[in-house]
């Protein structure tokens, strides 16, 4: 019989708190109705049909969307972390393919990640379910596997930058460094104002939490097109997976070469440095 | 005893790495601000200029917004970097039992609450001091305007000013108003700082990410629930915090800083009398 592990548990319990606190906060009809591909839209950065406009409130707005994910992160980064602080003789002698390890506990991190985005969106749509009339669409079932899709592999990518930093200089200066990197991209998101100009839209293009913002997609599907309703342009869900996806994937593979030529920890990186 | 100790260990606590990249990113935000301010204003008639007090870090009406948006952001995450890890690192390191085997566990972890305390206070208020002398060597004293352009004489102004916590003081000097806002700040922060301690006291975390979370999720907390409309009074921290903001504040609010005090002490003295070694 499968046996539910404690940390699917716990990344279970953190979606649940991130649903309760996403259809509280962020899910704002203007009448007592929502359609589902609307309600995304809000849990993605939009204000009501409006989508994300980046003055200073809604910057901080966009990051306290992000506070339960960053809440995940502080307990997902220690997944991998944990093996080095405590144990890590014990593993790494009976664990002659180190890589093979490493792909095993990312692959851990990637389903407490998914765990954790879909019983957040899950609580969050059902929650508005039974405090508004949520009425479901096509496009919004659409949105709700983007947004799933999305953040996912985003969540995963961030959560093992959290454990490879923390391997090297520990949970809080680790925790400092993922947060403020997210920080800037949030904060970067005001470019969208200057997009006509080359550089601007580069940036905005590579920058990961931009590829996350669905109320600036584009769509070949025209239901899906009319739902969002973008005035900005080339923000759309393919190119959007490409991006992200390649940072998770960069972050991966320059992880295994890391955790690969990392000797086993003497001291415990908790300890040192502050 | 645990004054002697407090001072002690605000005076090594101060010299550890988390204080000194604190420090640093608190002193690279306010080079930035004035450098931006300095590039901004330069050439500008005296009659047009802001005034100088208004152009400082912690006046978010005239601040790079993309700059003001981090440090926002990642403040709720530093206010605990200086102090709180170094608690956490003596009690895993076991150099929290020797100590309190010498003076006594309540007396150790009253006067870390103490140094943690002071630690903070320190490390975020000498930046944000170092700019109001910068500012006035920098730009005319003379200057008497505001980033909204309004009359001194307009009752709209008039409503501005009264909005700004210590409204009082800015009326008499806003020199003192940026001083003591300043000071005021620093306060904030250590008391943060010192809640987010008493946590560590009662708790052994295992990791030292953990002990940031007090904080970091009492400062979101009040950025999350706050109300959005702009006529009911704000419960986001950065409104009560930052000078010169025209957001509309409950003052009965402040009641928060000393029930935060309260919960510092009574955690810390709750930690200080239960058994270190667990």
């Amino acid at each position: 019989m499968y046996r539910i592990r404690y940390d699917t548990l716990v990344a279970a319990l953190i979606g649940l708190l991130s649903g309760v606190l996403s259809a509280m906060l962020f899910v704002r009809p203007y009448t007592g109705s929502i359609t589902l591909s609307e309600m995304v839209l809000q849990l993605s950065g939009s204000r009501g049909t409006y989508e994300f406009n980046p003055s200073l409130s809604e910057i901080m707005g966009m990051f306290t969307r992000f506070i339960p994910i960053f809440l995940f992160e502080f307990y997902g980064g220690t997944v991998m972390y944990r093996n080095f602080c405590t144990a890590s003789i014990y593993i790494f002698t009976r664990n002659p393919n180190r890589s093979r390890w490493y792909f095993r506990e990312t692959a851990r991190v990637l389903l407490l990640s998914v765990v954790f985005a879909a019983v957040s969106l899950i609580t969050a749509v059902l929650l508005s379910m039974v405090q508004y009339d949520v009425i479901t669409n096509y496009p919004g079932v659409l949105l709700s596997i983007y947004h799933f899709v999305l953040f996912s592999i985003w969540i995963t990518t961030a959560t093992i930058l959290l454990n490879l930093f923390s391997i090297i200089f520990g949970t809080h200066v680790a925790a400092l460094i993922v947060i403020g990197l997210q920080a800037i991209c949030i904060a970067a998101l005001s470019l969208i104002e200057i997009e006509d100009q080359l550089l601007p839209a580069v940036l905005l293009q590579i920058n990961p939490i931009a590829n996350l913002i669905l109320g600036w997609f584009h769509s070949r599907i025209p239901a899906l097109d009319e739902a969002i309703f973008s005035p900005h342009k080339g923000f759309s869900f393919v190119p959007a997976l490409f991006v992200v996806s390649s940072y998770c994937l960069l972050t991966v593979l320059s992880g295994r070469q890391f955790i690969l030529h990392r000797d086993i920890l003497s001291s415990n990186a908790e300890l040192d440095g502050v | 005893m645990v004054i002697h100790y407090a001072l002690a260990q605000t005076r090594s606590s101060l010299k550890q790495l988390g204080s000194i990249i604190t420090f640093f990113v608190l002193l690279i935000i306010m080079l930035q601000n004035f450098v931006h301010n300095v590039l901004l204003y330069q050439g500008t008639d005296v009659l047009a200029m802001i005034h100088p007090m208004e152009l400082l870090t912690l006046s978010p009406n005239a601040a790079d917004p993309e700059w003001l948006s981090i440090f926002m952001q990642i403040y709720p995450l530093l206010v605990t970097l200086p102090s709180v890890l170094s608690f956490n690192r003596e009690r895993q390191t076991g150099e929290s039992i020797l100590i309190a085997a010498r003076m006594g566990n309540l007396q150790y972890t009253l006067g870390r609450l103490v140094s943690v305390f002071l630690t903070t206070f320190v490390v975020f208020t000498v930046p944000f001091l170092i700019e109001i002398p910068l500012n006035c060597i920098s730009f005319p004293l003379e200057a008497q305007g505001d980033v909204l352009s309004m009359d001194l004489y307009d009752p709209g102004y008039v409503d501005y000013i009264h909005c700004f916590l210590f409204s009082n003081i800015y009326i008499f000097s806003p020199y003192v108003y940026a001083v003591v806002g300043t000071l005021f700040w620093g306060f904030c922060s250590a008391v943060f700082a010192a809640f987010a301690a008493a946590f560590v006291a009662c708790i052994k975390f295992k990791y030292t990410v953990f002990s940031m979370l007090p904080a970091f999720l009492f400062l979101n907390a009040t950025v999350m629930f706050s109300p959005t409309t702009r006529d009911v009074p704000s419960i986001a921290w950065y409104h009560y915090l930052f000078l010169f903001d025209d957001r509309l504040k409950n003052p009965s609010y402040l009641w928060a800083i000393p029930i935060l005090i309260l919960i510092s002490i009574l955690g810390t003295v709750w930690g200080g009398t239960h058994d270190c070694i667990g």
